[in-house]
Parts: C-alpha cells; structure tokens; sequence
C-alpha cells in the first residue's frame, strides 16, 4: 500500500513537473492594464541547470487494464528510459560546455515583454532557478513592486533526440495577499488570483538527423561539437520570443479568429490544434484546449 | 516527438488544485553527509598523496536553489562556502590528503589545483529523479604539469516520494561520483593511490 502510495505520488509529482506545457489557462485577461501603481517586476525563472530530455511514458499498466502490477512495471520501464536518456544526454551536455542558457533566457523574457503593449514592467529582471510556489512567493515578498511576472522557461530534447522544445509559462501575480487566503502567501500564485497566465511552446526539428534511432541521433549531435545544438536552441528562443509576445497581446478577438472552425484541426509535431499563418513556412498552431501557441520550426530552414 | 495532452491534466491537478498545500522546502545537510562510498579502487597501504586545494568557486548562477521537485524546492545550505568545502574535503576518502584554501599547504604536495562547483541540479523526468553535479578542476603538479579536468557525477532513479532523505541521497550519488571523477584525474599524478 505505501508502494502503491508512494507510485501515485512520485506520478503526481513527475507530471507535475512535466505538464508545465499545459496549464490551462479558461479566461483571457481581462480589465488589464499597461501600467499599474506600484508598478510591475520581471522575474525569469530556469529550474534547470543543464539540457533536460523527456521520455515517452510507458503504457503497460494501460493496455492490461491498470493494477498495481502494471504500474510498478510502468515505473521500471520509464525509470529504464530515464536512466538510459541520461547516458546519451551526457555527453552532448560537456559538448555544450559554457553555452549560457540561462542569460539567453534572461534576454528573451526581455524583449518578449518589452514588446508588449499592455504590460509594462522594470526591464531589469531578476533571475531565479526556484519555479516553486513557496520561491515565487519569497520573490513577491521581496519585491518593491505591486506586481510580478514570472516567466518560467524548461528546454528539452525529445524523447529520440531529434528536436528540441522550449515551454516558456508565465504567470502575473499580485505583491498584496488577497483577504480570501487568510494569510496563505502562496495562495498569490494560485490561478484564481493570478492576473495573467500563457504558456507558449517553441520546437525545433532536426531534420538532419531524420531518424527515430535517439543513440545515433545523439552522437550525432556531439559530432559537430555542438555547433548545430548551440544553433538549434538560439533559433528556438528566438522563436518563443516571438509567440511570447504574440501571447501577452491576444486579445479576445484575436482568440475569435484563431478558433474559428473552418480551419481543420492539424498535427504538428505531437501536438494538435488549428493552424496559424506565419510569415516564414514554419507551422504554428493554436491548441485551444490548453490554450498555447506552439511554433513548431525546422533547424534547416532556418540555416537558409 | 514530445509528450502531451491527457498527462498534462494529471500535472494540472497537481500543480492548482488549491486543496494542495505548498510542500515544504528541502534544504541540504549543512555539511556532506558521506552516504555514498567512492566506486574507484584506493591502496590501502600506499601513504595518501597530498593535494593542495587552492580554491574552491562556485559559478552556479542561483547558488541558494539546488532544484524544484514538482511544487517542491531544494534548497542548499546557508553556509555555502562550509557545504562546499565538506564535499571537496570527501577525497580524503579516495586516497588523497588535502590541504583545504586557508590552510597550511604541504610543500610536498603532488599538485595544486583550483576546484569549480560548476553544476549541482535536482529534477524529476517523470517518476523519475536525476541529479547532475559537475566539478572543473585546474592546476599544475609540482614539476609544472598542467592538469584539467572535467568531472561529471549524476543518477537517475525511481522518485518513491520526494522525501527528504531520498533527495539528500540522491545528491550524494552525484557528489560521490563527481568526486570520483576527479580523484581518477588526480591519481594520475599521484601513482601510488592506485591499487
């Protein structure tokens, strides 16, 4: 039982960290404005330290109708492709060496909301690697600022090494402890009392590689001693900068023409949604169920 | 290509059901506990080689946060500077004796060498919960050799909770392989440390 506990548990927690993709968001904002007294703050939060790879989740416990058994066996199979995933990813992270990721977002997150016509902030971020409630809250804490807007950035590879995505979340949340959470800090980073929320997702293809095997497509990506990882990653925040902005200023008639329904759902990259135009031939769409903009772009075309 | 859609709900509930509290942070041991023993072979009989340890950085950009477990953070110590100090001082274990920055240096000393905390990160990819530390070490020997290093520790486990004692043990993998890596660089100086 403490097994079964401690595997739901671990599940929980592993999704969690995992569907920063899809957050939801229900609303658009709403009333917002460009500026607000007190004014607003910019915090950039990598959790990570280094490239991240995700792992396709095993399905046993689904096919055989679920049990303990077959969630244990789960757990072994992706603990299997956790650890194997490390292996290959370790190399490609000294090929990397000093490639500062962390400053490339700090640079992004600045421009993006730079951009912005509705929200107007300090143009001077803070950096933080704590994308926990009990971090951002601290942060809140901290600021001088009424408001602060947390954008939270993970970059991974895919599970056969053959694109790399980038989820950029952020969430707008109030210095002022609402009278509802009786105290509870962290209860300012809760949706219901966040001023804003998107999630936007950038993915780039290596077409290159053009094949399944992760160990190959690995090497591969070692072999020109990064130089196309290093490409590959600059291109993919500049493209999440783009739909960063393109998110904070949609606005409700903006969401009115990416819904509308006669444009034929599409499959891009794993994720499906309406397809966007763009003006560069990459594919962009609107996922309206968890409400994200995803950029899926190939690294050659960009070389061109 | 990359996960999506019905995992997400899951992670969603996790992350705003307003029913979960915030969990409590994790903070490291003040000092490095030594729960994970070196995997490299050490003589027993040989005298251990001493090293003087010049320096010891930490480049991290975010040095307070080790990493964020689902809605859980990791925290180091307050005293870094202690906490970094007792890990290096951990190659005494592998055969070495160091003489730490501050204090009396070994005029005898095989090398010099100046120590980098570069990475040391927590995650969870899934279930699952990976620790990575990197360790850049730089130095000369005593007839003027350059040494240069790059020494990698990490793991990646089955995540049974994110309870405190499993994530102190899972960092210590790290710590413990890392130091590994950089004692084989070092044994290369020091000849008589090998079994």
């Amino acid at each position: 039982m403490r097994i079964l506990k401690s595997s739901i548990l671990a599940f929980a927690f592993g999704m969690a960290t995992q569907s920063m993709t899809a957050v939801a968001q229900t609303a658009a904002p709403q009333g917002l404005a460009a500026e607000v007294a007190g004014g607003r703050g910019l915090s950039v939060i990598v959790a990570q330290s280094e490239i991240k790879s995700d792992i396709n989740a095993s399905s046993i416990s689904m096919a055989t109708g679920g049990g303990l058994l077959g969630a244990l066996i789960d757990a072994g199979v992706e603990s299997a492709r956790a650890k194997k995933a490390e292996e290959l990813i370790g190399p490609i992270r000294k090929t990397l060496g000093s490639f500062d990721v962390d400053a490339l977002a700090i640079e992004t997150a600045k421009k993006s909301f730079a951009d912005a016509v509705w929200f107007k902030a300090n143009p001077v971020p803070k950096f933080s690697k704590d994308s926990s409630p009990v971090g951002k809250s601290a942060q809140l804490d901290k600021s001088t600022e009424a408001q602060t807007a947390f954008v939270e950035y993970i970059y991974d590879f895919s599970p056969s090494f053959d694109s790399v995505r980038i989820v950029m979340k952020y969430d707008v949340a109030k210095k002022e402890i609402p009278a509802a959470a009786k105290g509870k800090a962290e209860k300012r980073l809760s949706y219901r009392n966040l001023v804003d929320t998107k999630t936007a997702i950038a993915v780039v293809q290596f077409d290159t590689l053009g094949s399944n095997d992760k160990e190959a497509n690995a090497k591969r990506l070692q072999a020109d001693d990064g130089t196309m990882l290093r490409g590959a990653l600059a291109q993919a925040f500049n493209a999440i900068d783009k739909i960063t902005a393109r998110s904070i200023n949609l606005t409700p008639d903006d969401y009115k023409v990416m819904n509308d329904k006669t444009k034929k759902k599409i499959s891009a990259g794993s994720f499906i949604g309406r397809p966007q135009p763009t003006d560069d031939g990459s594919t962009l769409i609107w996922d309206k169920t968890w409400r994200r903009l995803i950029l899926i772009q190939n690294y050659n075309k960009w070389q061109k | 290509m990359f996960r999506c859609g019905a995992l997400g709900v899951v992670g969603f509930i996790a992350i705003s059901s307003p029913l979960l509290a915030a969990p409590k942070p994790v903070v490291l041991p003040s000092v490095y506990q030594k729960l994970v023993p070196t995997n490299i072979n050490v003589s027993k009989k040989a005298p251990p080689c001493r090293i003087v340890i010049a320096s010891i950085a930490d480049i991290r950009r975010d040095q307070s946060v080790i990493g964020v477990l689902g809605r859980k953070p990791v925290y180091a110590p307050d005293d870094l500077d202690a906490w970094r100090k007792s890990i290096v001082r951990d190659l005494n274990s592998r055969g070495f004796s160091i003489a730490m920055p501050g204090e009396a240096a070994d005029p005898s000393a095989a090398a010099a060498v100046d120590i980098t905390l570069d990475k040391a990160w927590i995650t969870l990819t899934m279930a699952n919960l990976t620790t990575n530390v990197v360790f850049q070490m730089k130095g000369t020997t005593t007839s003027g050799e350059p040494i240069a290093s790059e020494a990698r520790g990490g793991i990646a486990k089955i995540n049974w909770g994110s309870g405190t004692n499993e994530i102190i043990l899972a960092m210590e993998m790290a710590f413990s392989r890392s130091l590994d890596g950089l004692a084989l660089e070092l044994q290369k100086h020091c000849p008589s440390t090998k079994a």
